[in-house]
């Protein structure tokens, strides 16, 4: 295993009942600081994906190395001491900190759990608050009387009380308004650089990846689409998936808005994936092999890999027409 | 002018939620109002809906619907214009929906209450599902079947069905994924080229504001500090505030 490379996950699967929700997915985080961003639509696995990582969902197969140890062996203290390498920070800041419980107490009771000192514990807390960019006298509040944004920060802190080396980020800023966001993002940013924290960054939104992170994997029905780094990847994506992606992110300047490409149906989370390739009843670039033979995740160009049997027809410039999108299909700028 | 709001003053005691000068949407446009959580964008619409008032806030000023005065109607009156002529939808799609009922049942009833049989109901229902790219099938599915993006579709199919002339859209596409929330701006801009309807769109996201609105307001600390043309707005913000707003926008180039 190579030096620089933290956590490596290959061909994990995760089964809910009869439906295979993450199905031979492989990552690489390196040592930080370091951002992976896995991106993909509601279904698609890659909150699955982070929870698993954490030994949250048991795996159904696969290997995870984290520092060149097993992580789904893991168990008793070597498990806690990795669970507190690798800490989550959740989407939903309501219900992430207990309503009748003092922000302060909230991250002091991490504290004395791992051992610190009572007498320490004050002004560790006050630390933590000032590192995640809150005022330390917060710690007297409760998280009603926080802001989004704010929670948001305190759960940051929270997780930074026990020192971790990895941070699974869930949609971290989705409940927040764009204001509260750009300011989460930048300390976490900020976090990264000062404390060399590898981030795995899990979100919908194509747009906030590049901030945090160097290297992209797009998910789709529990499979990889399309991986690579992260300014190549949205500069001149390979998979029609990915494109659909960039073209659905609103953009303030008319000039610089494309084509949107309208996704017809949603994600259907099945137990029974559609033949060929997954993609396919919505890809508006499907042909007739899309339909019969799945696409495996290759080399379509130094560093970048798809899963698309029009990989480099796409990353050469083919983009989808109204004639093959039909009415769902919107040229820009309008 | 198909919604005209004039010297609207919301307040929570002294408090001032909401102060609206003047603000108007005409039948075919898309209005933004756009702002921090907190800025007053929810309480404005709130307040065009009647419902300010039930929350315990005062409303002084006035908001018209082609020229007819709201404010100060009795309930029964209000009933009569809230839902049928002005519809909403809400972030949370989800919670605007009872989950013990199928859709479709809401959906019918609703349609009921504003008059129509049983059978205009049904088939009104279908025709406006279908013009929202759902089949109508999906009607007798209960809410917890039904996913986010297409839920809210429901939601603006029961405004459709309900030939509503305004539609005050809270943030309808913040809980989404950005291609469902892409499929949601295409379908007003549908509502509002096609069916002429007027919309007044709340969000904290300009960039979304700037897609779709043919104006916007800016607003913080529950005042309008700005408003115009978005595209106006957008490459000359007068207010430091609204060119904060556009630096929070993330970017695909980073």
């Amino acid at each position: 295993m190579a030096a620089d490379v933290m956590l490596s996950v290959r061909d994990l699967r995760v089964d809910y009942g009869p439906v295979r929700a993450v199905d031979g997915v492989s990552l690489t985080i390196g040592h930080g600081p370091f951002g992976l961003g896995l991106v993909g639509e509601s279904g698609s696995g890659k909150t699955t994906v982070g929870r698993a990582i954490l030994r949250l969902v048991p795996a159904a197969g696969g290997t995870i190395l984290f520092e060149g140890q097993d992580v789904l062996r893991l168990r008793g203290r070597r498990l806690l001491e990795y669970r507190r390498a690798a800490q989550l920070v959740y989407q939903d800041v309501d219900n992430s900190l207990d309503p009748r419980q003092r922000v302060g107490a909230a991250i002091g009771e991490v504290l004395t759990v791992h051992g610190l000192a009572r007498a320490a514990v004050r002004d560790r807390v006050a630390a933590l608050l000032s590192e995640a960019a809150l005022d330390p006298a917060l710690a007297s509040r409760y998280p009603h009387q926080l802001s989004g944004g704010q929670r948001q920060r305190a759960a940051i802190a929270r997780a930074l009380a026990v020192s971790p080396r990895l941070l699974v980020l869930d949609e971290p800023t989705s409940a927040l308004d764009v204001t509260a966001q750009a300011r989460v993002l930048a300390t976490i940013r900020r976090l990264r650089a000062e404390r060399g924290l590898s981030c795995l960054l899990i979100t919908h939104n194509l747009a906030i990846v590049p901030e945090l992170c160097e290297h992209t994997a797009v998910l789709y029905l529990g499979r990889i689409a399309e991986t690579g780094p992260t300014a190549s990847l949205l500069a001149s994506p390979a998979h029609p998936y990915t494109l659909a992606l960039r073209s659905a992110v609103p953009e303030v300047d008319p000039a610089r808005r494309r084509s949107r490409i309208i996704l017809p149906g949603g994600t259907q989370v099945t137990a029974v994936r559609p033949e060929g390739c997954a993609f396919h009843p919505r890809c508006p670039l499907a042909i007739d092999r899309c339909r019969v033979a799945v696409p495996e995740l290759r080399s379509v160009a130094p560093g970048r890999e798809a899963a698309c049997h029009r990989a480099e027809e796409v990353l050469a410039g083919l983009r989808p027409t109204a004639a093959t999108a039909g009415q769902l299909f919107r040229t820009g700028p309008w | 002018m198909k919604l005209q709001i004039r010297d609207l003053r919301v307040l929570f005691g002294d408090r001032l939620a909401a102060s609206v000068t003047a603000l108007d949407v005409g039948a075919g446009e898309i209005v933004g109002l756009a702002g921090e959580s907190g800025s007053g964008k929810s309480m404005t619409i709130q307040a065009v809906l009647g419902l300010a008032g039930t929350a315990g806030a005062t409303v002084t000023g006035s908001i018209r619907l082609d020229g007819t005065e709201l404010t100060g109607l009795s309930p029964a009156a209000l009933r009569a214009v809230r839902g049928r002529r002005i519809a909403a939808i809400f972030q949370s799609p989800a919670s605007a929906f009872n989950p013990v009922f199928r859709v479709g049942v809401i959906v019918t009833r609703a349609l009921r209450l504003h008059g129509l049989s049983a059978a205009e109901a049904r088939d009104r229902a279908a025709a406006a599902m279908r013009s929202v790219l759902l089949p109508p099938e999906l009607l007798r599915r209960y809410p917890a079947q039904l996913s986010g993006g297409q839920l809210q579709r429901v939601a603006i199919a029961l405004a459709i069905a309900l030939r509503a002339e305004v539609l005050l859209a809270d943030e309808p596409t913040s809980a989404l994924d950005v291609t469902v929330q892409a499929e949601v701006l295409e379908l007003l801009r549908e509502l509002r080229d096609t069916r002429g309807m007027a919309i007044l769109f709340v969000s904290h996201d300009l960039a979304v504001i700037a897609e779709l609105c043919d104006r916007v307001a800016i607003m913080r600390s529950g005042r309008v500090i700005e408003q115009g043309p978005t595209q106006e707005v957008i490459a000359a913000p007068q207010q430091d505030y609204t060119r904060e707003l556009l630096a929070a926008v993330p970017r695909l180039d980073g």
